[in-house]
């Protein structure tokens, strides 16, 4: 009797833990299967947030380099949502994917908690790669350390994009490239107005609500938020004398709608609707696209001050610390990220820029410009802290600056303070 | 044999015993440990003792979001339970069509939490929302809720007073519990309604309240969805558990999140355990006898009875939360 019962106990509890091993032991041989295909390739899965259209136009791409390749099968991995999340969690787990898309602010805590692996070893003496024809500025922010840990494949620098249809029914000077800041304000102001009378302003010079970043005024004044060694300068003069204008823009020439009133709206829309005049976006948005024929489009560079500097959305594929082949996987990620740059705008290359008329024709209008831009366009002194940084730059500098809450030296005093706390200065 | 059967349900149950331990005690125990460590989530955990919990209250972030939490729960829950119980009250008539009011109220509390988020982000807009439009047709110019720190609260309070429907039905449930001999007894004695209400109404429904209360508690401690989707000016928006998502999830600081979901469960547990406690002075259970003796020893309290702390708890525990939700529930459906 006794044994029966323990028969049975043993077998329940064999069962339940056979249920919960089976589970584990599928992700084991899942793993294993991934190392080497039957054909001899080396299997890799690339992380992408690409999702729907861009996902199809990704995955052709894809197609095309495994093809090609006799040392590698790529397989894509896509996270439309949530993607930073994903990939912590994968990431953690040892189970990230081979190669994945990092933007900027992420690379530095990647690379310093060891997630990802520097390419530098892979990349000398490669023919496939020319560092020297990249951009300083989407490649700065792939080195963490002196080492490169990354090769970016975007690099969408902000641009002044302006509803040519209303200047010319204003009477406006168009902007120009050599435009300073003083420029942009008067013209902002001219086509700031109530066109129907109601006492309310309904037409405004420009949309200033969390974007473009602070750095497109602290930057063009010769100022830096956090430098290249990390330090922490948002309080020094020159970057006053950025934030000083912003201010000004925001609240005392009021050529901007509320925050809220741009949030809830959205910026782009209101440009879009011929409500905003001059729209700081990404040389890659397809404003003209989507305006159509409702008004005229154009483009120029970002105004200056002391200096020319853009904010330039950038995005790199980077490479898994834990990926089995490291040689392979590099040089797949090597051949990916040429591939894209015949598919995003902007390539990061300098010889790759011919291409941008042939990949985006309705950017046509503006590859000149485009290019010009991309000479000087930059991404943020990343450091591993950077969300974090981000979140007290708005809280304490960009969103009481917007509500007209503080003083620009008092928000770059506060701003400087929670920053230096957060790296530990 | 007979004694081998009792071990066979165990047996039969250790699938979900082993769940129980796998997902649950295991998670929790390894919590409790990196609620004292430095951890990002990608590297080992690093040791820091109390750091995180001392860090926490020197966080101006850390307490703003407290404070913000706190003072959501101080309004919106008393506000949230008066207005559900007056909804019930107002529904609780046998008229023509009352089915309809009574499903047209409930309906906020079955609309998933994102989209009604997204639906009040457009109703709270300040130029183009459903509330500054009807408040301008009254010569009123709004405010500009979400995006003016002093409104934010309200903001959030009026929500979740719009949600009151969800509490409605179990207030009408209990309502359509209590005994009409009641309430006619107290008419011979010549009763006005308020009499009935204050003195029949309240006290039998005090189990539902108190029902509602502590889910209402920790509800409002733990509010996320809409928090997170519809944020608010100046921080004032940033509830507890957004701030702490925002560390672990954001700032990757997943030590110190842990250590901020401890101080929520302690914070929760102990107002929970204080509404426990003050319980038997105002929750009172139908068939429960009110002698002058009985209330003597309630006031009391539990000091004088160790033994009356346990029946206390278990009390309401029984027969308040679920005895009440589920006969209360089973009324609603024979009645109404």
């Amino acid at each position: 009797m006794k044994r029966s019962f323990l028969k049975k106990l043993a077998t329940g509890l064999l069962a339940s833990i056979l249920l919960v091993g089976t589970v584990g032991c599928s992700k084991a041989s899942d793993a294993a299967d991934s190392d080497s295909s039957k054909n001899g390739k080396v299997e890799l899965k690339i992380g992408t947030w690409a999702g729907a259209q861009e996902l199809k136009e990704f995955q052709a791409i894809v197609d095309k380099l495994n093809k090609q390749s006799d040392d590698y099968h790529l397989t894509i991995q896509s996270i439309p949502a949530d993607y930073y999340k994903k990939i912590q969690t994968m990431a953690a787990a040892k189970q990230a994917p081979d190669l994945f898309w990092l933007s900027q602010e992420y690379i530095p805590m990647y690379a310093e908690l060891g997630v990802i692996a520097p390419l530098d070893e892979y990349i000398k003496g490669n023919p496939k790669v020319n560092l020297n024809d990249y951009f300083e500025g989407p490649l700065q922010v792939g080195k963490v350390n002196g080492k490169l840990y990354g090769l970016p494949w975007i690099n969408q620098p902000v641009m002044l994009y302006y509803n040519k249809t209303l200047f010319e029914k204003s009477g406006v000077e168009l902007p120009k490239p050599d435009w300073t800041w003083e420029d942009f304000e008067k013209a902002a102001k001219a086509l700031t107005k109530d066109t129907n009378n109601d006492g309310k302003v309904d037409q405004f010079g420009t949309v200033i609500d969390g974007w473009p970043p602070i750095a497109t005024w602290v930057w063009t004044y010769g100022g830096e938020i956090i430098d290249k060694t990390g330090k922490v300068r948002i309080d020094e003069p020159e970057a006053i004398e950025g934030i000083k204008m912003l201010n000004k823009l925001v609240n005392e020439d009021k050529v901007t709608p509320t925050k809220t009133q741009a949030q809830n709206t959205g910026g782009p829309e209101m440009f879009k609707t011929g409500k905003v005049a001059m729209f700081f976006g990404g040389a890659g948005d397809d404003l003209e696209k989507q305006v159509g024929n409702a008004f005229e489009v154009g483009m120029t560079k970002v105004p200056h001050a002391k200096k020319e500097a853009t904010f330039s959305w950038i995005a790199h594929t980077v490479m898994s610390n834990n990926t089995k082949n490291k040689k392979v996987a590099a040089e797949a990620l090597i051949d990916l990220t040429n591939a894209i740059h015949e598919w995003k705008i902007l390539p990061p290359t300098k010889s790759d820029l011919e291409k941008v008329e042939k990949i985006r024709p309705d950017k046509k209008y503006a590859v000149d410009i485009i290019k010009e831009s991309a000479k000087v366009a930059r991404g943020f002194n990343n450091q591993k802290q950077q969300n974090e940084l981000d979140s007290a730059i708005w809280q304490e500098l960009y969103e009481p600056i917007l509500l007209g809450k503080k003083s620009p030296e008092k928000a770059a005093k506060d701003a400087a303070k929670a920053l230096r706390k957060i790296l530990g200065q | 044999m007979k004694k081998l059967k009792k071990y066979e349900g165990l047996l039969f149950i250790s699938p979900w015993i082993l769940g129980f331990f796998i997902f649950t005690v295991f998670p929790i125990s390894f919590a409790f440990y990196i609620g004292f460590t430095d951890w990002n989530s990608f590297t080992e955990p690093k040791f820091i003792g109390f750091d995180n919990y001392i860090h926490l209250f020197q966080d101006p972030n850390f307490l703003n979001s407290l404070k913000v939490t706190v003072l959501y729960a101080l309004f919106a829950i008393p506000l949230g339970i008066i207005s559900s119980l007056t909804l019930a009250v107002i529904v609780n008539v046998k008229v023509k069509g009352i089915y309809f009011f009574r499903t047209a109220l409930y309906l906020p509390a079955v609309v998933s939490g994102v989209s009604i988020s997204l639906l009040w982000r457009w109703i709270l807009d300040p130029d183009y929302g459903l509330i500054n439009l009807l408040l301008s047709y009254i010569g009123i110019s709004g405010p500009n809720w979400l995006g003016d720190p002093s409104w934010v609260l309200p903001s959030y309070v009026m929500m979740a007073i719009w949600g009151a429907g969800g509490g409605m039905l179990t207030y009408l449930a209990g309502l359509q519990d209590i005994p009409r001999s009641l309430y006619e007894s107290a008419e011979i004695d010549g009763a006005n309604w308020w009499h009935k209400f204050r003195h029949i109404t309240l006290p039998m429904l005090s189990p539902v309240i108190f029902y509602n209360l502590v889910m209402g508690m920790i509800g409002s401690f733990r509010k996320f969805n809409d928090a997170y989707i519809i944020g608010g000016a100046e921080n004032q928006g940033k509830f507890y558990m957004v701030y702490l998502y925002e560390n672990a999830f954001n700032f990757y600081k997943m030590g110190y999140a842990t250590a901020m979901a401890w101080v929520l469960f302690a914070i929760i547990l102990l107002l929970t355990l204080l509404v426990f406690k003050t319980s038997p002075l105002w929750v009172f259970y139908a068939g429960e006898i009110q002698t002058a003796k009985s209330k003597e020893k309630k006031k009391l309290g539990t000091n004088v009875f160790a033994g009356s702390k346990l029946k206390r708890f278990k009390g309401p525990e029984m027969n308040g939360l679920k005895g009440a939700e589920i006969n209360s529930f089973k009324g609603s459906e024979i009645n109404g």
